[in-house]
Parts: structure tokens; C-alpha cells; sequence
């Protein structure tokens, strides 16, 4: 199990962490860093995206090749984006492998993790005196009741 | 185990399009999803999944995970591409 913990000062207006996404020809061992990845400390959690998107910065810095397009449904309606296969390295130190994640730009984001991840993880969010707390961990293992 | 995956991922979405035992890949789709009301400052981005025949199933691979060094996250790496080695 692996667990992740971060306290805000103040009521968050969304929840940022760092991140890694890893392009799948990296060479990644268990315990060691991946060989080539983007770093970034951008990464909003997203319960409203369905998948995990990252920005065409991060397509154009690691020469990702796409493996094809998709159709999704954002705010504006369908939206046709490039497909990607990744590793994407979460703050509590797993990496998961083979995401297939959309391309789309993200504002002032470098990814939005979906709940194709958020859904193999216990996500807990709590508010007491005005600050915010985030935790999760991997894998789920329930048992946490309110 | 691949199947009930899927059960547990779509369960509230598309239940009845599931064969569990066969489920077709190729041809299933959520479009009939609930469609939400976009809200100022949420991003919304449900919709249609299609999978191509043959190309892989990526949902199952998130279950391949290794663990990496914590360390890469304390904050003191540059936004941008790391090389190791």
C-alpha cells in the first residue's frame, strides 16, 4: 500500500499534485527512476473527466507517437482527439503502466487525472477549518466510512 | 476477471450491454450515458468509448503498476523532460 497526503492552507479550489508521465519505450524498474520522463507539478484530479488527458506539451516534449484518434464529449460537444499509451507516475511512488490517455489542452494544466486511475485508488477529501486536506492511496482497500 | 473489470467500471452505465462471459469489445459504447450540464469552471468529459477490433485493452493493463522512488515527487525537479543515465 502506498499513500499520499497533502494540506492546504486554505480551502482548495481544485486538487494539484505532481506527476510523471512516461513514454512506454522508457525503460522502468521497479525502485529506480524511469529512464526518460516529463516531470510536472500540474496534475489536477479530476472526478468529472472520464479519462486521463495530457497537454500537447507534454506530447511535443517527449516525441509521444500516437496510436490513433477518439472521440469524446467535452464541454463544446464531440471533440476528435490523439490517443496516447503512457506510464503516468503518481506522488505516492506508483507508476501505472499503459494508460491509454487523451491529448487536449488543458489551460494552465499539464494533465487531468480521470477516474480511470482515480478509480484504483481510495480518494479521501476532507475540509475542517477552512483548509483542505487530499489523501489517497494504492491500491483501494475501502473501509473508510464517514 | 477481465470481464467483471468491465462490470465494475460501466456497471452504472451500460449493465445490460455486457456479456460477461463474451463481452464484444469491439462494438460497445457508452454513448447512452447520462449527458451532464456543463458547469462554469468543471471540465466535463464523459462520453463514447469505442475500442478498434485487435488493438489493445488499456483498462486491463492499469492494473500492471511497479512502485518508483518517492523522491522524484518532492518538489525539487524542473517542469519538463528528465533523462536518467
Amino acid at each position: 500500500m502506498a499513500t499520499y497526503r497533502q494540506e492546504y492552507t486554505v480551502l482548495a479550489e481544485a486538487i494539484v499534485t505532481n506527476t510523471i508521465v512516461v513514454p512506454t519505450d522508457a525503460e522502468v524498474k521497479a525502485g529506480e527512476q524511469p529512464s526518460l520522463y516529463y516531470y510536472t507539478d500540474s496534475a489536477a484530479w479530476d472526478t468529472g473527466a472520464q479519462f486521463t488527458l495530457i497537454s500537447p506539451r507534454i506530447v511535443e516534449a517527449l516525441g509521444l507517437q500516437s496510436n490513433g484518434k477518439e472521440t469524446f464529449m467535452g464541454i463544446g460537444g464531440d471533440q476528435e482527439s490523439d490517443t496516447y499509451f503512457v506510464h503516468i507516475g503518481l506522488p505516492n511512488g506508483e507508476l501505472k503502466r499503459y494508460v491509454k490517455v487523451y491529448c487536449s489542452d488543458l489551460d494552465n494544466y499539464d494533465v487531468l487525472i480521470g477516474m480511470d486511475i482515480i478509480a484504483e485508488t481510495d480518494f479521501l477529501i476532507t475540509n475542517a477549518d477552512g483548509k483542505t486536506t487530499f489523501q489517497f492511496r494504492t491500491p483501494s482497500e475501502g473501509g473508510v466510512e464517514l | 476477471m477481465e470481464s467483471s473489470y468491465l462490470c465494475r467500471r460501466y456497471n452504472k452505465i451500460h449493465i445490460d450491454m455486457i456479456d460477461l462471459k463474451n463481452p464484444k469489445w469491439e462494438d460497445f459504447h457508452i454513448s447512452d450515458m447520462p449527458k451532464r450540464e456543463a458547469m462554469p469552471g468543471v471540465k466535463v468529459h464523459c462520453g463514447i468509448y469505442r475500442r478498434k477490433p485487435g488493438s489493445p485493452s488499456p483498462q486491463f493493463k492499469q492494473h500492471n503498476s511497479i512502485s518508483i522512488p518517492k523522491e522524484i515527487f518532492d518538489g525539487h525537479l524542473q517542469t519538463g523532460v528528465h533523462r536518467i543515465g
